[in-house]
């Protein structure tokens, strides 16, 4: 019946994903590789489905076959990533039906498997990367070594091969002025924070993604526990921070969330840097109390006004000030009948 | 990825700096990172999460650069040229990690201190380490579970923990070893 179920820690932690990096022994790496090879590491990895008989759970999207819309839409809903795309000629991916798994093909690599789910759940995800590795790399030729482990192209990924990763929201540790203290300490037990959203200073949006810096060494299971702890931590200091704003002074907490709130249901030209910074104070919002919207539904909405998404409801390559004022139009709509019935815009209780 | 600066070669280091409380992050070529650090000479460096490790120190301090001239090696199986291995960070196929072994032994260990895999190895190991994470996962709810005093739920938890175990057990005897001892 909900049609927004609340994933684990979501309030703080949007998604995870955990990537594993493989490559088939007997063929060249990306750099090196023919029309032929290419199209055998495809039909290499259609067969190893079709023989675990888990086909039909699968999408194949050849990149060369899709529009540049449908490819940036992948994109945009972290199926697929940029370098895919500029291997397009070679690449494809396998998307399962529920968008959780994404196996990518010809990437850097021959294969990058993805489990890929909302909030915190990377025991999940990686269940699934490892279960689709298992069915890919069974009776295949893997490229293994017993001392560098999985050979990848880029000798910085051998080893697991494994990128766990977890997108972040901390408007309030951001805000608040922490995000330093926080990037050196995830820096010291191995993992790298960056911003996703606009480049150098700030993260547009307050959203980060944290993840390992190396593959040697550790285990996959060590690699992906210290990131849950990690995660468990810095989601109890965001909420530690949130809670300081509120007690500092919470008429002016709820002024800046509603004032966001307020020009997202008027605008009627929203860029894509405006939509991020004001959607980080709704997301905010949410997650503390002060309107009643689910989070899932935010986070769905973020992703639909992405440039990409936007042109395919279109139906028409947008760009500039038309992708402004759709973004407006279908913001206004979506966002008022989210918080329509919203009971606690005003509460005097907030978590 | 590509080189945040030239754009043409891969990024082999993902730099992060810190001015006035700013973050500021480039991911770079070796190159462009030596160009980089010309130019920014007050730059902290403490915080180069490089990818590559020391092998960037080396490089930036020029002393690498005399040790790989005189490396020299081509993989026989794909024809990839040690050199352009050095320029684009890219390896060509899987025999060039035998054909640049000692170099790239050499880099390994700067990266990772003694460079040894941990962790799965390919060819149905059947989802180990899922296992053990499920497993973990159990173990901290039935700990709130006991904490909280619902003792029905630590009942059925504890069942599910030494099912999983025996599932493990059994899938460690079947030889599916992990890959270190
Ligand atoms: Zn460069
Ligand atoms: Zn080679």
């Amino acid at each position: 019946m909900n049609k927004y179920p609340m994933a684990p820690e979501s309030d703080v932690v949007v998604s995870c994903r955990v990537r594993l990096a493989r490559n088939y022994a007997d063929i060249p790496f990306y750099t090196k590789m023919s029309e032929e090879n290419a199209k055998e590491t495809i039909s290499r990895a259609l067969k190893s489905l079709q023989s675990a008989n888990i086909n039909g759970m699968y999408r194949l999207f050849p990149m060369s076959e899709l529009s540049d819309t449908e490819r940036r839409m992948l994109v945009e809903k972290h199926l697929i990533s940029l370098d895919l795309i500029s291997n397009k000629e070679k690449a494809a991916a396998l998307i399962s039906t529920g968008e959780t798994v994404s196996i990518m093909i010809n990437e850097e690599d021959h294969i990058r498997i993805q489990g890929l789910l909302p909030g915190l759940q990377l025991e999940k995800a990686a269940q699934l990367a490892f279960h689709a590795d298992d069915i890919l790399s069974k009776n295949a030729p893997i490229a293994f070594d017993s001392k560098w482990g999985y050979l990848t192209a880029c000798p910085t990924n051998a080893g697991t091969g494994l990128r766990a990763s977890a997108l972040v929201h901390l408007p309030a540790i951001t805000v608040t002025k922490q995000m330093g203290a926080v990037i050196q300490a995830f820096g010291k037990i191995g993992f790298t924070v960056r911003g996703l959203y606009g480049e150098g200073t700030e993260a547009e949006g307050s959203l980060y993604q944290l993840s390992n810096q190396t593959a040697m060494g550790r285990s996959e299971e060590d690699v992906i526990r210290s990131l849950i702890d990690a995660c468990q931590q810095v989601a109890e200091q965001e909420r530690a921070a949130r809670k300081s704003l509120i007690e500092r002074d919470q008429d002016a907490f709820i002024d800046k969330m509603m004032r966001s709130v307020g020009i997202l249901l008027n605008a009627r030209l929203l860029d894509e840097k405006e939509f991020m910074r004001l959607m980080s104070d709704v997301r905010l919002a949410a997650g503390v109390g002060v309107i009643n919207a689910p989070i899932a539904a935010i986070d769905e909405l973020i992703q639909r006004m992405q440039p990409a998404s936007l042109s395919s409801l279109a139906e028409a390559s947008l760009t500039g000030r038309d992708l402004m004022l759709l973004r407006a139009s279908e913001v206004r709509s979506s966002l008022s009948s989210l918080i329509k019935d919203s009971d606690t815009l005003f509460s005097e209780e907030i978590k | 990825m590509m080189c945040d600066e030239c754009g043409v070669r891969p990024a082999t280091i993902h730099l992060t700096t810190f001015a006035d409380g700013e973050k500021k992050e480039k991911n770079l070529c070796a190159t462009c990172l030596t160009k980089y650090k010309m130019n920014l000479p007050a730059m902290d460096l403490t915080n180069l999460a490089g990818i590559l490790g020391g092998f960037i120190e080396k490089a930036l301090s020029g002393k690498k650069e005399e040790d790989d001239t005189a490396y020299s090696a081509v993989c026989e199986s794909c024809g990839l040229d040690y050199k352009q291995f050095k320029r684009n960070g890219m390896l060509g196929c899987a025999d060039c990690y035998k054909a640049f072994r000692e170099p790239l032994e050499e880099m390994l260990s700067r990266m990772h201190g003694n460079a040894q895999h941990v962790g799965r190895i390919p060819g149905g190991m059947n989802s180990q380490v899922s296992l053990r994470l499920q497993i973990d996962k159990l173990k901290q709810q039935l700990a709130r579970a006991i904490s909280e005093e619902e003792y029905e739920k630590a009942a059925v938890l504890r069942d599910q923990i030494r099912n999983l175990q025996a599932e493990l057990k059994v899938k460690t005897e079947v030889g599916e070893g992990s890959a270190h001892e």
